[in-house]
């Protein structure tokens, strides 16, 4: 179980992990450390989880065609 | 990229501007509509940005990134023009909040457990007021990491700060969200408040 003056330690990793923010090197240490502690894994887990019910939450907006002409309309 | 270049020519700007700029118009409308949580207001902002870009096209490298050159120029017109006038005032004392950040509650497994069940409770509109309700600061990284998948170095350029404050708020603001999301979840009852008493909803 991870000690709790690591824990913000280890939620950083975390977040670089999942931020694509690790080396290689790192992220192999990385991933050795959290299957050696079912807890930790859990922890990588559950904040991919909030990751992924975010983006799948989070609508992303449609442009209508009229926006790009009233642009362009501007402009040239 | 933001250095003074020779002047181009017209045909070359709108090529460049077809080619480079316009195919990041979803993205761009998807963060200022995030931003002001108004339709029109998002579409006049995404379209001072366009402007501003093709104004500024000398300055962009062509094959650059120019996803994040018009994304540093929707913030800056967001701070300076857009905030000011916003409808979406910054609702919540951060600092409150933050201070869960900074105590040990992060390696209580509690905390963690209780999460978890709130994501698999949680509907989509949950999530997006309590990224509105947000301060602009923290839920701008939150939509350039999250949302638009951008690195902590082109959080940097675009925010115009440096990489540890991007990582640092970034750790902060997606502490805030939990937080607000887990009070929210408690106001309605956690286990069961799904299509409970609305008027407690309108609170967060």
């Amino acid at each position: 179980m991870i000690e709790k003056n690591n824990a913000l330690n280890f939620i950083n990793k975390v977040h670089a992990y999942l931020d694509n923010a690790l080396s290689e090197n790192e992220s192999s240490q990385f991933i050795k450390t959290i299957h050696s502690d079912p807890a930790l894994l859990a922890i990588l887990n559950r904040e991919r989880n909030m990751r992924t019910f975010m983006k799948n939450n989070l609508e992303r907006k449609t442009v209508q065609n009229k926006l790009i002409e009233s642009i362009k309309g501007q402009l040239y | 990229m933001m250095e003074d270049k020779s002047p181009i020519s017209r045909e070359k700007k709108i090529e460049i501007f077809e080619n480079e700029l316009l195919p990041h118009i979803e993205a761009l409308k998807t963060f200022a509509f995030y931003l002001t949580y108004d339709e029109e207001e998002a579409n006049d902002l995404v379209q001072d940005t366009y402007l501003k870009a093709f104004r500024f096209i000398e300055k962009y490298d062509k094959g650059t990134n120019a996803k994040a050159w018009l994304f540093k120029i929707l913030k800056n017109a967001y701070i300076n023009e857009y905030r000011k006038k916003s409808k979406q005032p910054d609702k919540v004392d951060f600092e409150e909040v933050i201070n869960y950040h900074e105590s040990d509650d992060l390696a209580q497994n509690k905390y963690y457990d209780l999460e978890e069940q709130i994501v698999e409770n949680m509907m989509g509109d949950e999530i997006v007021r309590a990224l509105n309700s947000l301060p602009s600061e923290f839920k701008t990284v939150i939509l350039l990491a999250d949302i638009e998948n951008f690195s902590y170095k082109e959080m940097a350029v675009i925010l115009d700060i440096p990489v540890g404050t991007v990582r640092s708020r970034l750790f902060r603001a997606r502490n805030m969200l939990k937080e607000l999301l887990k009070k929210y979840a408690f106001s309605l009852g956690y286990k069961d408040y799904r299509g409970q008493n609305k008027e407690e909803e309108e609170e967060l």
